[in-house]
């Protein structure tokens, strides 16, 4: 069997002596065999998934290319220096065997090679997505040493109306799906009206995740903090009113909301410690008359933005958070975006770079970047339907956000392609996405 | 001579008040009911702070504590006078108690009920124009007024005020665009002598359209508060 041969890992290779690109390209072959269905689904699904990444260019595949791969591995020899002059840095070959599907990567610059496997394929085709999503994830984590969002979980509130049922009884539960759209499942099970998930940052990313999110079960609005194990969160913050919108620092040190404890919607801080708050909630940010909404905390936590109508239009502004935590003195914000109308929704990039919003132009509502570096602000989504509450993926370069119309879905895009994938369809109202970091 | 008595005592304690709001307080705070005004709040012409009684009567309070009940102590407030909301826009802090919660005198929500049949005639929703949280007509105040005397005749009845709002702006938003409109609805009862402790808000931003058109029809019906009623036994 092919497999075997590759799976000998004492090859000889022909090393090129110059340096690796920043970018490096990668030569993702065919999987072999071909031939079947399910071979060719589990092809796709790979092929997408390293296609999602700016950290790598992957070639096309071609039938030199292919052969050269393959033949290369049957002989036990690879040229290292060939595969330099095609503009290769790592080839990729995708074996799928009766006990699961193997990549084997070839280093063109260090020699090194490595098998990444994935014992067994699932019967549903969500799980095999799943599977080779986690097979992508870990060539770029242990192989190619780059970021990319395949393994990454989407949180989204979804809204079952039951027309059966009166008013009050409308549901909505949070729920995850895989970056791809594929394996929705219940996360909570609050039996009420939860809302607007913002996923706690976890540098080891841990299946049993935790999240901030918004449920009425008591009647107001609270906050409430769940784990993805749990299905039942607990609330968290004892300030009194309506809390809204939360988004916990990277760093777990503070929570931004929004809260009508004085009687109108301010902006809040509220600093955490290991045990839960610590000391009282910060009236950060109130103007007389003013609604103030959708706060975002940079990801060291020194800025924050958020909306507020007090300038006429819905404009996005910034204010010092950790001045805001210490002082009592209401601080002059700074209005970042000032081109369209309605600027709501923002969002830090993980970088720290950029703020994705919505914002209306031409009569409809699309997402937009502004780049604290050029202070530009650019349109990532076109064409008809309303679009909002875009929130970061890891990588900086993905965006995933919800349409309003004609229908509630997610959809995730990026910043260079611009290219929407609709991840949810037919299936109630679905908005408020929220991705793992 | 008792007549100029309670006259001097009336304008002694209007003093006080004014050089506790201080000058720029009361200028703003003038504002703040002159909004009320403006927009036909016909049960809150006067300009200084008065709040009925149980029986309905109208009297002078002496401190701001006294009007809206216990002030929040568990929130750092900004310094700015406009910032601390019983200024300027007379807008009343939430009571300290979160209804369904351990101590709390008022259970969850779901103890509430819609105004009976009979209610209905005085819980009628109020509406209000795009982008607005304090209603323009004077038949929302109407409703105010009548909902305030059904409050002080059954002062253990507690009041959710329930905040709408239309498709068109964004639904974050919208959820604080919610909040403003049960919170001012909240300040005009409060503003006619009702506990702060008896009314608590909710805002469900678009969540819960009452119409599901996409046109001024459907929207003016979304900008709304509605009510929800708990009779304590």
């Amino acid at each position: 069997m092919f497999a075997s041969l590759f799976s000998e890992r004492e090859m000889t290779i022909h090393v090129a002596s110059s340096a690796r690109r920043e970018c490096p390209t990668v030569y993702l072959a065919k999987m072999r065999p071909y031939e079947s269905e399910i071979a060719r689904n589990l092809d796709t699904v790979l092929r997408q998934g390293c296609n999602t990444s700016f950290e790598i260019t992957l070639l096309e595949v071609e039938e030199n290319k292919q052969f050269l791969a393959f033949s290369a591995l049957q002989s036990k020899g690879f040229d290292a220096t060939m595969w330099q002059k095609l503009g290769v840095d790592f080839v990729i070959v995708p074996v799928l065997e009766q006990n699961g599907v193997t990549l084997h990567v070839l280093d063109v610059y260090t020699a090194r090679t490595a098998a990444l496997q994935q014992h067994g394929i699932a019967v549903s085709r969500g799980m095999q997505c799943a599977q080779m999503n986690n097979l992508v994830d870990r060539l770029f984590q242990e192989v190619l040493k780059k970021q990319c969002i395949v393994a990454k979980k989407i949180l989204f509130a979804r809204q079952i109306e039951d027309p059966k049922l009166s008013e009050d009884k409308w549901k909505s539960e949070i729920w995850q799906m895989d970056y791809d759209g594929q394996n929705q499942e219940q996360v909570t099970f609050e039996n009420s009206y939860s809302i607007t998930p913002s996923l706690i940052y976890d540098k080891k990313n841990s299946p049993n995740y935790h999240f901030l999110y918004v449920c009425y079960k008591q009647g107001q609005p609270r906050i409430y903090i769940a784990s993805k194990k749990e299905g039942r969160g607990s609330e968290l913050i004892a300030l009194q009113g309506n809390q809204l919108l939360p988004e916990m620092s990277r760093d777990h040190g503070v929570i931004a909301f929004i809260s009508d404890a004085l009687g109108r919607s301010d902006l809040y801080l509220q600093r955490l410690g290991p045990n839960g708050p610590t000391d009282k909630a910060v009236q950060a940010y109130s103007f007389p008359k003013a609604t103030i909404a959708s706060p975002t905390l940079s990801p060291d936590a020194t800025k924050v933005a958020f909306v507020t109508d007090q300038f006429g239009t819905l404009r996005i502004c910034l204010i010092d958070a950790e001045l805001a935590l210490s002082s009592r003195k209401r601080q002059t914000p700074q209005v970042l975006t000032r081109t369209h109308t309605e600027n709501t929704a923002p969002h830090f990039s993980p970088d720290g770079t950029k703020l994705a919003y919505s914002a209306k132009v031409s009569g409809m509502r699309q997402i937009f970047v502004y780049d604290f570096r050029t202070k530009e602000e650019l349109q990532v989504t076109f064409g008809l339907g309303n679009k909002e509450n875009p929130k970061w993926a890891s990588d900086n370069m993905h965006i995933v956000y919800n349409s309003t119309s004609p229908t509630y879905d997610i959809f995730l895009t990026d910043i260079v392609r611009k290219e929407p994938v609709r991840l949810t369809q037919n299936s109630g109202k679905c908005h408020y996405p929220s991705m793992q970091q | 001579m008792v007549y100029i008595f309670i006259m001097r005592k009336w304008f002694l304690q209007l003093l006080i008040l004014a050089s506790m709001l201080g000058l720029t307080s009361c200028v703003t705070m003038v504002a703040g009911w002159f909004d009320s005004i403006r927009t036909g709040t016909g049960q809150t012409l006067s300009k200084t702070p008065v709040k009925g009684s149980a029986e309905g009567e109208l009297r002078q309070v002496k401190s701001k504590e006294e009007f809206f009940g216990e002030i929040n102590s568990d929130v750092i407030v900004l310094e700015e006078e406009d910032a601390q909301s019983f200024y300027t826009d007379f807008n009343a802090p939430q009571s300290r108690h979160v209804p369904g919660s351990k101590n709390s005198p008022v259970p969850s929500i779901a103890s509430f009920h819609n105004p009976t049949r009979d209610q209905l005639t005085i819980f009628k929703k109020i509406y209000f124009e795009t982008d607005k949280y304090v209603p323009k007509l004077k038949e929302n105040y109407l409703t105010v007024h009548r909902i305030a005397a059904f409050l002080k005749k059954h002062s253990k009845t507690s009041l959710f005020i329930e905040g709408h709002c239309d498709e068109r702006a964004s639904e974050a938003y919208n959820l604080a665009l919610g909040t403003r409109r049960a919170n001012h609805v909240r300040t005009l009862l409060i503003k006619e002598g009702i506990p702060s402790k008896q009314i608590y808000t909710i805002s469900y931003g678009k969540e819960r359209p009452e119409a599901n058109g996409h046109n001024e029809n459907s929207w003016a019906k979304n900008r709304r508060v509605t009510f929800k009623l708990y009779e304590e036994n």
